[in-house]
């Protein structure tokens, strides 16, 4: 995990910690602890609890990728197998995104935040990002990734350092 | 009249101070910028159709001379006894080393934005605004040795190993080239885990920040780095005098697929008007000391 990714667990963490006071320490003339019941009792209650945050969670992220701003192509209905080149997810706290533009995946193009990430080939197939020029990775969505990692708290420039040779529309081609 | 470029460790603070103001001067100018915009605009990935002279290619080694003489001759022009120090990695991979000191380079990044917050070329000093990222961010970041992720420096070892081979470059001249002294140095490889880090690239990762993407030339690092990797191309030419001190000495032809798209020996090496035939032997110029 790099610093990044850890900075991101650290976050949510901190965000999931228990709420509330702590139990008072039990004195004389206080009831007694609680009986095993009590305790199995509250332990399935904040189970259940906790599932049902889970479930919600996972409710809203899945929501996630339907909310495309429009333009961005829909995704498939049915869950397609990995092409390593499309893709729309959260990972290390950014959202990445990845899709062919061309229609057999020769050329691709990936976004993180919403902004453009510049990728390019090396000739053994794997890709690199702007942001991690000196390491390549197997797939364009491995790349995003890595770079997401990369960019911790920070945020992809607005214009693409390499956007002037080609423009917005630069992609990579296989 | 032959110039020294000398170990950073080796430096006098007049001769520190000397640098640093140069290359601040050169920032304030906007002249920085402009190199920091060439590397980016003549970083072509050899998976990509193109000429390509800056990286993954064959000229990796005598582009970047050039790229850090013209770099060198505008510091010049601001202080004319100004030279290009160089790091040593393989003996200066401590944070304790003079590299990092308030006077020179400054440290690593802070936690978290990995800001770096001491020296000259930090961002609240007001003298090292990025205005050339990749990120929207304007200051120096540096994450030395990635501690989450520990990587190491190349050690002399990996560097003469490197140095041992007797052959400048071989085919197919890009990132998969399998030996030959240029890509052992520039680092490129298909293996996995820590071994996939090769000098010239592993130094890149274990600073990090800045260092690591498309804008690494705003990190004053890159040039002293580039220094001593440049001195490892003159260490490898004196151990194999019988060598072809550059190789392809002719184009590939018609129908290779490296068809049009590294220098060879007498092709020119853009932007400059030089070829690397031209720039093998810098000892009319400088020397490492």
């Amino acid at each position: 995990m790099n610093d990044a990714t850890h900075f991101w667990h650290a976050y949510r963490t901190g965000r999931t910690r228990p709420r509330g006071r702590a139990p008072e320490p039990t004195r004389p003339g206080t009831p007694p602890p609680r009986t095993t019941w009590h305790m199995a009792r509250r332990s399935l209650l904040r189970a259940l609890f906790a599932s049902a945050t889970v479930a919600f969670t996972a409710a809203a992220l899945s929501r996630i990728p339907a909310a495309r701003a429009y333009g961005e192509p829909a995704g498939a209905a049915t869950p397609q197998p990995d092409d390593g080149f499309t893709f729309d997810e959260m990972y290390a706290g950014h959202r990445i995104q990845g899709w062919p533009i061309e229609a057999d995946g020769a050329s691709v193009t990936a976004f993180v935040d919403g902004r453009q990430l510049d990728l390019m080939r090396r000739a053994d197939g794997s890709y690199l990002s702007s942001v991690d020029h000196y390491e390549s990775y197997a797939t364009a969505r491995e790349a995003a990734r890595a770079a997401a990692a990369e960019l911790g708290a920070a945020r992809l420039a607005f214009v693409p350092v390499h956007g002037h040779e080609e423009g917005a529309a630069r992609g990579v081609h296989a | 009249m032959v110039y020294t470029r000398k170990n950073q460790r080796n430096l006098s603070s007049a001769e520190r101070r000397a640098f640093v103001s140069a290359v601040l001067e050169l920032k304030r100018t906007g002249v920085y910028d402009q190199f920091v915009r060439t590397h980016i605009a003549f970083y072509v990935s050899d998976g990509d159709a193109g000429l390509r002279v800056a990286h993954m290619a064959p000229s990796f080694l005598p582009w970047h001379r050039q790229f850090l003489l013209v770099f060198e001759q505008a510091l010049q022009r601001v202080n004319p006894r100004v030279t290009l120090p160089y790091w040593d990695w393989t003996q200066d991979n401590s944070p304790a080393s003079s590299l990092w000191a308030e006077d020179f380079m400054g440290g690593n990044g802070r936690r978290g934005d990995f800001q770096v917050m001491t020296g000259p070329f930090a961002y609240a000093r007001g003298q090292w605004e990025i205005s050339v990222n990749v990120t929207e961010g304007r200051f120096l970041a540096r994450d030395v040795g990635r501690p989450s992720r520990p990587i190491r420096l190349p050690t002399p070892a990996d560097v003469d190993r490197a140095l041992a081979d007797p052959v400048y470059d071989v085919a197919p001249w890009d990132s998969t080239s399998r030996t030959g002294f240029r890509n052992k140095i520039e680092g490129w490889t298909t293996a996995s885990g820590e071994a996939r880090f090769r000098n010239h690239n592993q130094v890149h990762r274990w600073v990090s920040g800045t260092m690591l993407g498309a804008a690494a030339v705003n990190d004053p690092l890159f040039w002293l780095h580039h220094a001593y990797v440049d001195s490892l191309w003159s260490r490898w030419q004196d151990a194999h005098p019988g060598s072809k001190r550059y190789l392809p000495e002719v184009p590939p032809p018609e129908g290779d697929p490296q068809h049009g798209r590294v220098a060879s020996l007498r092709e020119l090496m853009p932007p400059f008007d030089v070829t690397p035939a031209s720039v093998l032997d810098h000892s009319g110029i400088y020397r490492y000391a």
